[in-house]
């Protein structure tokens, strides 16, 4: 194509040709919104913004782009935290939030089908009435894409091996602007836009065609690809569940107990949260959270023990003697409540299976933002990168009674994400400075000793790759290879 | 031509390299968990069972010839001690005659006139100039037996239940007298009537039938089996598992019936002595204060099975008929040693990790150690470091051959493990 | 170019004398594999062209790299192999060099509280699972054998007995170290991450698992070399030492301790006039335990299955399948206590409470099917350890189908393959296999507590080949099928040839892979008999590559 659009009218004019020109927009005032978000890492207006509604709209849209060299970057929620949908290089931001449908839920096969602007709260809504829930994180925002959280793969609050992926299938649009489909679906490429009863597939199959797909595009930011629909795992709401803490007055005490916990595969959800973290979710008001988290355990192991329909309150019996057991053995003592908290085992039960739904998000809720670090290790090695948190958080001057700490096993604890959070008044510039120093700085020591950013978001690209070998390089020639025009979401991972 | 006998066997190989590795239940570390000792030091998949298999198809398609690479050949045929852990190993899963497929190569390197080895023509020439392998003169066969006053059942009217049969290496080795002195006198202890065949006791041949040399195997089995018969011969017992293996497996494949239908019974000692233990005849007085392992020999273990004969043809889906019953390593003798060490005061026996069926080979047989002796120590130091992982700080055996090559193995890797013959101990607990 | 002295000479400068070879002698025994009847066909085709003209064993990932490096100077094709036991593991063009990895064989490091190991190629599944275990861990191991190559196996391809929890390959790997065509090293997970340890499989950024595996198939050597794999581990509920009995062939393992138990189910339905019925109950069994999450073990075997792996003896499968010592088929489950004896307990009861349910019946400890398969086999599922009996029927073996997908719609597909199998049958095609084995019933492996599930049906030829062309007809004919249907998951596992015939019904994903094969691998060195092409090929020209004849 060797025709060039000079001018943003020119784009809007083809868009328009695309979707309603009700959907397209180009006021400086409302392409604002999707210039920053809430991690405020950069600013970048894009020139045009199309709310799409259907995948053919996009993948129009894509082959407009790609057609005349124009960056394309998709975005399903309506909030962002890690720039991750921000336009560094302009050009058209894809707003998939309104791609409402939830397509399908399977009950035999426990899955459901949902479009990219689903969140956690109406897929958890529409599951429930048929027993089910989605395998979510722990606490999202209200806002926050399913599809999108899924597909930057932030950790499940469910830790067990066989809903670690939970991808089946995806619909996406290529960078060149072709449909493609992954696993299941690729044969029966139909079944999105219209769903029959009876599927030739079950749409059970994630792998190929061809690669993993399933695996190669999630991470990616939406380099690689637009996914516009999913097929995820899903699992039965238990009939019974019970909370169960431990509480530790420092994180090495907690290592040895909580690997055996996992070993033991007790507790469809486990985490640890440190007293500022658990405070910030159990203080009905903002204000409480000091003096909430003062009486609380410096660190706390929560294990949800749960039932479904065979004997449950067998089940439960065993669960609760093995916990005693593993009490007995590290003279440890198991709580069903917190102290000094009253219902906190009630708050946190709710708050497993939805979004934050109590006014500003919780970790904001403190100081009105927050900036968080989170990597993968092992558990064995998280006190030492505690440690060189607090080390630099003391350096300048962050103090490190606020520093919230969550610990989220993965693979029945194979590893565990670890997130430190560092809430600050994102009204103050002197804050914002020192958070962003604060950030890097401890971001390039976790890295140099050892911690593993998976995520890769905005300065983390350059501090990982540039200590990974031939690794980037790679991805940017699989990325070359599928985008040669780089015209999707450039300036991410480095690409 | 040999080859023909095991083209299906051979050319039916699944490549699934089960004759690699140990027992694949039975492995319990990375370390050793190898079983073919001539792919371990040869490393190229030529030098295992599977490779041999391709080799052997390879020569009957014409692939190979034996011209253009007899050296080669003759190195992987023979840089092997025709253990049969790879054969034991694929009969698991399949009904392949592996061991039948390694002595046909070698039978059919003979018949070309490109085997044995020089070394293994000296072995057989001194069987034919003096009844044994060490070419040792015929009178000083017996030395071991002076003044022991054993019959010698060679000797006109001479007779005794039991036909004692020492084997060259006993006989001439120096300082392994001890082990047929030893066993001589427990006989005579637990009253058992017995004799021996003095200077006039013939090499089993054994040797020549694992090198491939069937015509001198069959002259020296003759030998014997009319020796056997003139005096009368119902039970041969020895120490040799190279020679009990022979007389039982290799002289009824040689004569085409089974080992049942042979005229003699044969026991290896510990079969033997084990039959008496049980009786009371034999009793333990002192305790042996020892922290031993025991090394399975191949030729009592997994080769010395009794022997059924077949002939028949493959037929439909690769069944035999009539349907064959194949020595797969099941009714090896692995018992008898272990309850002879467990009913001796003191003895702390531990095992190591590859026993029985999947045991490792010292790296002796086959004529392995006479002409590719390295390939025999490196194996034996193998043997030594698994023995040595178990603590214990004596390998006990009741083989020669294993005995002086785990004994070279030591000596070369400067390992302090003792080696011993199970004879001995015995012994040492009656006095 | 092709293979020289030159190009000898610098392999042997990267390896050392004693770690090369060109002997024919020597390479004739990397020149076969015939248990499938593809290989059978390949070397009818290929002939001597499927001896390579060098085997060459690196030591390191350095000389892998190396060697990979010196292939693209002289443009030689190179093939990366474990233990070698498929046929992608063969040369298709005379001319080409294998890399043995018997060198590199290290255990690099079993981690027992982080539940992973990172291995080299030559690593046996056996030796993993030995070693895991003493720390009450396990490794899956494969159909294929504990005896094949771990990393291989789940760099691969690769299902397992106790798929029910553990995925196959894919769901194994965790992180890799690959050098890739043009002999760059790149890695991948936590592995790439200096200092970050070897336990994770995703990022950083996109997970590169994706990229080197594909459906239940990687790139089948096209994509370079894989050179360490950390994969996971397992808790373990059985004992430290693997529990036998008897000596070689009779030899068996039949409890795994006190915290397992096997239990055989069966329906009661005329075998096989009622085979639907049997399968769709099966189904439902299975869909019960998972919607439960109870167990370590949920398979339902086939007569193949139950025959081949407790059979001692060629002589004895068949006299047990001429006497029926399973009239039908089973659903064989094992119920690990990982938590407790009371969680082992309470499984129990929900097994049975189950198995009511949904109307089946324990097979009692008496009756011949238990003792042949509980008695002698069961355990095998855990390691495998006779695992090419899967192939004594015949001394030959084909899966006739396979498939992925929901359990439902696997029982649908059996069904469905086997009515094409018998169809053929009828026109003759099949006609000397081992009947009727080879044409009833089906492998169903239901995988991470039967979110998805695959099958096989398996015929079996002998190794003749006009029987093996038949199976391979056999296979097109299935899958030709399951195209009509709309329902061939099992095409998404593409290798080769099968990219070009169903890369333009699949999205055109053919035109990506190919696309990722020019980039890095831009002298199509790598395998080029079975990775995908750099460019699509007529049925000429990829009959010229796979050594004449047809694929």
């Amino acid at each position: 194509m060797t025709e060039v659009l000079s001018t943003i009218e020119e784009l809007t004019g083809k868009l328009e040709k695309v979707v309603d020109s009700t959907r397209v927009f180009t006021d400086p005032e409302f392409l604002e919104g999707y210039a920053s978000d809430t991690s405020h890492s950069c600013n970048k207006k894009p020139d045009v913004v199309v709310k799409v509604l259907s995948t053919g709209e996009v993948q129009k849209i894509v082959k407009l782009a790609n057609d005349y060299k124009i960056p394309v970057t998709p975005r399903s929620s309506a909030t962002g935290f890690y720039g991750a949908a921000i336009p560094e290089q302009g050009g058209i931001v894809i707003d998939m939030s309104s791609m409402k449908n939830i397509r399908r839920i399977d009950t035999r096969n426990k899955w459901v089908m949902f479009e990219a602007g689903v969140t956690y709260g109406e897929l958890q809504e529409e599951l429930a009435k048929h027993g089910f829930r989605a395998i979510n994180p722990f606490l999202p925002h209200k806002d926050k894409s399913a599809l999108t959280s899924t597909l930057e793969r932030e950790p499940r609050i469910v830790h067990k091996h066989h809903l670690d992926e939970t991808i089946l299938t995806m619909e996406m649009v290529m960078p060149d602007g072709n449909l493609f489909h992954t696993g299941s679906m690729a044969i029966s490429p139909q079944a999105p836009e219209t769903i029959p009863d009876e599927l030739p597939s079950d749409l059970c199959n994630f792998h190929g065609p061809g690669i993993d797909w399933f695996r190669l595009i999630p991470g990616s930011l939406g380099t690689l690809g637009i996914v516009t629909v999913m097929n995820v795992k899903i699992a039965l709401i238990p009939e019974k569940q019970k909370m169960m803490f431990f509480g530790f007055d420092s994180l090495e005490e907690s290592v040895e107990p909580f690997y055996y916990i996992l070993r033991k595969l007790l507790g469809d959800e486990c985490l640890l949260l440190n007293s500022r973290y658990l405070a910030t979710i159990l203080a009905s008001d903002p204000e409480e959270i000091d003096s909430i988290s003062a009486v609380l355990p410096s660190y706390t192991v929560i294990v949800n023990l749960t039932a479904g329909e065979w004997f449950p309150e067998e089940k439960m019996a065993y669960q609760e003697k093995a916990i005693r057991d593993i009490s007995r053995t590290f003279f440890i003592k198991p709580m069903e409540s917190l102290p000094n908290v009253p219902d906190a085992e009630k708050v946190l039960a709710r708050h497993l299976l939805q979004p934050w739904d109590n006014g500003t998000y919780w970790k904001f809720r403190a100081e009105g933002a927050s900036r968080e670090i989170f990597f993968l290790t092992q558990l064995q090695r998280a006190p030492e990168f505690l440690q060189i948190v607090n080390t630099i958080a003391a350096e300048s001057g962050y103090p490190l009674s606020d520093i919230g700490l969550y610990l989220q096993p993965k693979q029945n604890g194979r590893s565990f994400q670890m997130e430190v959070s560092f809430p600050y008044n994102p009204e103050s510039q002197d804050e914002r400075e020192m958070i962003d120093a604060l950030y890097r700085e401890a971001s390039e020591q976790l890295i140099n000793k050892g911690a593993f950013f998976y995520r890769i978001y905005g300065p983390w690209a350059e501090m990982v790759y540039s200590r990974t070998g031939n690794l980037h390089e790679t991805l940017k020639r699989i990325k070359r290879t599928f985008d040669p025009n780089s015209i999707l979401n450039p300036g991410k991972l480095g690409f | 031509m040999a080859l023909e006998k095991i083209e299906y066997d051979a050319s039916h190989c699944q490549r699934c390299s089960t004759c690699k590795w140990s027992h694949l239940w039975e492995i319990k570390s990375h370390r050793f968990a190898r079983n073919c000792p001539s792919l371990v030091y040869g490393k190229f998949d030529a030098y295992a069972a599977q490779g041999k298999n391709d080799i052997t198809t390879g020569l009957l398609k014409g692939e190979l010839t034996w011209e253009e690479n007899k050296d080669i050949l003759l190195e992987v045929i023979y840089r092997c001690p025709v253990c049969a852990a790879c054969d034991i190993s694929c009969k698991r899963v399949m009904d392949l005659d592996i061991i039948g497929v390694l002595d046909a190569l070698r039978e059919e390197a003979c018949e070309r006139g490109y085997g044995p080895l020089p070394a293994h023509k000296e072995f057989i020439q001194s069987i034919m100039n003096y009844d044994n392998v060490w070419k040792q003169p015929r009178t000083r066969r017996a030395n071991w037996a002076r003044k022991m006053g054993i019959k010698d059942l060679s000797k006109a009217g001479a007779r005794a239940d039991v036909l004692y049969y020492v084997g060259c290496t006993y006989a001439y080795k120096p300082g392994m007298d001890t082990v047929p002195q030893n066993t001589a006198a427990i006989l005579k202890e637990a009253g058992v009537d017995f004799g021996i065949l003095g200077a006039k006791e013939v090499c089993c041949g054994g040797i020549a039938d694992n090198i491939g040399d069937k015509k001198s195997f069959e002259k020296i089995a003759e030998k014997n089996l009319k020796m056997f018969e003139e005096i009368g011969v119902k039970t041969i017992v020895t120490n040799c598992p190279g020679c009990f293996m022979t007389f039982s497996e290799k002289y009824a494949k040689m004569q085409k019936i089974d080992t049942t239908a042979l005229p003699y019974k044969v026991k290896h000692t510990t079969q033997f002595l084990e039959e008496l233990i049980q009786d009371n005849k034999i009793k333990f007085k002192k305790p042996v204060n020892m922290h031993i392992t025991w090394h399975d020999p191949c030729h009592l273990g997994r080769r010395g099975e009794p022997y059924k004969h077949w002939e028949g043809k493959r037929v439909k889906f690769g069944l035999t008929e009539p349907p064959r019953e194949m020595n797969r390593g099941v009714n090896g003798v692995y018992e008898a040693p272990r309850n002879i060490l467990k009913a001796i005061p003191g003895i702390k026996l531990v095992e190591m990790e590859r026993i029985k069926d999947y045991a490792w080979c010292c790296g002796s047989g086959g004529g392995a150690k006479s002409a590719y002796p390295d390939f025999a120590l490196a194996t034996a130091k193998e043997r030594i470091e698994e023995a040595e992982a178990t603590g214990a700080g004596t390998i006990i055996t009741a083989c020669p051959w294993c005995e002086a090559n785990l004994t070279d193995g030591i000596d070369a890797s400067g390992s302090k493990m003792k080696v011993g013959d199970i004879l001995d101990l015995v012994r040492q607990a009656m006095e | 170019m092709a293979f020289t002295d030159f190009s000898y000479s610098a392999l042997q400068d990267i390896v050392g004398d004693e770690n090369i070879t060109n002997d024919p002698v020597l390479c004739q025994a990397y020149s076969r594999v015939q248990w499938l009847p593809h290989g059978v066909m390949q070397r009818e085709r290929c002939g001597l062209n499927m001896r390579p003209a060098c085997v060459v064993m690196p030591g390191s990932t350095e000389e892998v790299q190396s060697i990979v490096k010196v292939a693209n100077r002289y443009k030689f094709p190179f093939i990366p192999r474990g233990s070698g036991f498929t046929f992608h593991a063969f040369p298709t063009q005379g001319g080409t060099v294998i890399l043995d990895p018997k060198r590199m064989n290290r255990i690099i490091e079993l981690n027992e509280k982080d539940m992973y190991a990172v291995i080299e190629p030559y690593v046996a599944f056996a030796q993993i699972f030995a070693e895991a275990q003493r720390y009450g861990l396990y490794v899956p191991t494969p159909l294929a054998g504990s005896q094949v190559s771990c990393l291989a196996n789940f760099a691969w391809h690769g299902a397992y007995g106790n798929s029910w929890i553990t995925g196959i390959g894919a769901q194994n790997l965790l992180g890799f170290e690959l050098v890739l065509p043009d002999g760059e090293v790149v890695r991948s997970g936590s592995m790439a991450c200096p200092d970050a340890g070897n336990f994770w499989n995703d990022g950083p950024g996109p997970d590169l698992r994706g990229f080197l595996r594909g459906g239940m198939f990687g790139h089948a050597g096209g994509m370079g070399i894989v050179t360490k794999i950390s994969c996971k581990l397992w808790q373990f509920a059985g004992p430290e030492v693997f529990p036998t009995e008897g000596n070689a062939n009779m030899k068996f393992s039949s409890s795994l301790g006190d915290l397992w138990r096997w239990y055989m189910i069966k329906f009661p339905f005329k075998y096989p006039e009622e085979e639907e019925q049997e399968l769709k109950k099966s189904a439902e069994l299975f869909y019960e335990m998972g919607k439960a999450e109870i167990g370590e073990v949920a398979t339902h075997l086939a007569q193949q299955f139950l025959l081949t792996y407790s059979s001692v003896t060629k002589q004895d499968l068949h006299d047990n399948m001429n006497n029926n010592v399973f009239p039908q088929s089973y659903c064989v489950v094992a119920l690990a206590g990982k938590t407790s004896l009371e969680q082992l307990e309470y499984e129990e009861k929900v097994l049975k409470a189950i198995v009511k349910k949904v109307g089946g019946v324990f097979v009692e400890e008496d009756e011949p099917a238990y003792k042949v398969w509980i008695k002698r086999a069961a355990n095998e599922w855990i390691r495998f350890g006779n695992a090419q009996r899967l192939a004594r029927p015949s001394d030959n073996f084909s899966i006739g189908s396979s498939n992925v997908d929901s359990i439902d719609k696997i029982v649908y597909e059996i069904l469905a393959s086997n009515k094409v199998e018998k169809d053929a049958l009828e026109e003759g095609i099949g006609k000397d296999f081992v009947q009727p084995l080879s044409i009833h019933g089906g492998w169903i492996s239901p995988q991470e507590y039967g979110y998805w599930c695959l099958h096989t049906t398996d015929v079996f030829p002998e190794q003749d080949p006009e029987q093996c062309n038949q199976a391979i007809e056999i296979i097109g004919r299935v899958g030709k099928s399951q195209f009509q249907r709309k329902s061939a998951a099992e095409a998404i596992h593409m290798l080769g040839p099968a990219y070009d015939m169903f890369g333009p019904m699949l999205g055109d994903v053919h035109l990506y892979v190919k696309a990722l094969k020019r980039e890095f691998d831009p002298n199509n060195i790598s395998n080029p008999g079975f990775a995908t092409t750099p460019d699509v090929l007529s049925d000429e020209e990829y009959r010229k590559l796979m050594g004449g004849g047809g694929h």
